[in-house]
C-alpha cells in the first residue's frame, strides 16, 4: 500500500507543508482505486472532491476541450482546474488504471482558510504548478470563494 | 568375415565411439561459439561499452543515451494501437485537442482507448504544448514501433 503521507510529501503542492498541516490533510483524504475510462468529474455536477494522483494517468478536459493531462504522482486535479462555485467545471478522466486520493473540497478549503500559513503555502504552489503546466487558465482571476 | 565379427575384428566399435564423440563434441564448441556471437558483434560495434577498453573518463554509451525517465514498453497490440492513434492523429490538426482524440478513438473501435492514450502520453509520443493542446511527435513514436 502506498503511504498517503509520502505521495504528499512528494508532491510538489504539499511537500512544503508543516507537519501538522500535512496530517490535517491526510487525515481527510480517501485512497480510492481507478480504471481506465473511469469519469472522476463532469462539469455541472456538484464539486464533492478534488484528487491528488498517487499512480496511474488523469486527464481534465476544460469546457473548450483544452486538457491537461497528470500523469505524476502528487499531481492535483482541484481548485479552478477543476470546480468554480462549487460546481466541477471540467470533466475528469481516468487514462490508465491507478489510484487517487479523494479530498473532500469543502475540508479542503477549510483547512486553507483555517491555516492561513498552510493555505498561502500551498496556493502559491498551485500557482506556480498552474504557470507552468496550464498558464492558459490565468488563474490570477480564481480566487477561493469562487472555487 | 562379415558383419558384427567384421567390426569387432578392426576395432569398429572404439572407431565409432571416437567418431559420435569427435562429432559431437564439435557440435557442442560450435553451439557454445554461436551462443556468444552476440558479445562478439557488440564489442565489434562498441567497444566503449567494455570497460576494460574503454578511457578512464568516458561513460558507457548505452549509460550516456539513457533517457532520465523510464519510458514505458509497448507490447504487439499496444504497437498496433499506437499506429491506429497515428493515423487518427492525422486526420486533425498539428495541435490538437486532446479529448477530441479520445472520442475519435472511442468511435473508431479503438482497443482500450483511454488506456493506451495515456500510454503514448507517457511515452512522449504525444506531448503537451502547455495551451491545452497536443502535438504528435513522429520521432518519438519511431523510437516505440522501430
Amino acid at each position: 500500500m502506498t503511504d498517503i503521507k509520502s505521495i504528499l510529501q512528494s508532491s510538489e503542492l504539499f511537500k512544503d507543508l508543516a507537519d501538522q498541516d500535512l496530517g490535517a490533510l491526510v487525515s481527510m483524504c480517501e485512497k480510492r482505486m481507478v480504471l481506465a475510462g473511469d469519469p472522476l468529474a463532469q462539469p455541472g455536477h456538484e464539486a464533492e472532491f478534488y484528487y491528488v494522483l498517487i499512480r496511474g494517468v488523469l486527464m481534465i478536459a476544460m469546457a473548450d476541450d483544452r486538457a491537461l493531462v497528470l500523469a505524476t504522482p502528487g499531481d492535483f486535479a482541484g481548485l479552478e482546474l477543476a470546480s468554480e462555485k462549487g460546481k466541477y467545471i471540467s470533466t475528469l478522466t481516468v487514462l490508465e488504471d491507478g489510484e487517487v486520493m479523494a479530498v473532500p473540497r469543502a475540508e479542503f478549503l477549510e483547512l486553507i482558510r483555517s491555516a492561513p500559513e498552510a493555505g498561502q503555502t500551498i496556493l502559491n504552489a498551485w500557482l506556480a504548478c498552474i504557470d507552468r503546466q496550464a498558464s492558459f487558465l490565468s488563474p490570477g482571476d480564481s480566487t477561493l470563494e469562487t472555487v | 568375415m562379415y558383419g558384427l565379427e567384421a567390426i569387432q575384428a578392426h576395432n569398429g566399435w572404439a572407431v565409432a565411439v571416437v567418431g559420435i564423440t569427435i562429432v559431437f563434441t564439435g557440435l557442442v564448441v560450435l553451439s557454445l561459439i554461436i551462443s556468444q556471437l552476440h558479445k562478439v558483434l557488440d564489442f565489434i560495434s562498441n567497444p566503449n561499452k567494455f570497460e576494460v577498453f574503454r578511457p578512464a573518463n568516458v561513460e558507457p554509451a548505452d549509460k550516456k543515451d539513457e533517457p532520465v525517465e523510464e519510458v514505458p514498453s509497448f507490447t504487439g497490440a499496444q504497437m498496433e494501437t499506437a499506429r491506429q492513434y497515428r493515423m487518427l492523429a492525422r486526420t486533425l490538426e498539428d495541435e490538437f485537442l486532446l479529448p477530441k482524440l479520445l472520442n475519435l478513438a472511442v468511435i473508431s473501435g479503438v482497443d482500450k482507448p483511454h488506456a493506451n492514450l495515456g500510454l503514448l502520453v507517457r511515452a512522449g509520443v504525444i506531448t503537451p504544448d502547455g495551451q491545452g493542446f497536443f502535438q504528435w511527435n513522429q520521432d518519438a513514436f519511431d523510437r516505440i514501433i522501430s
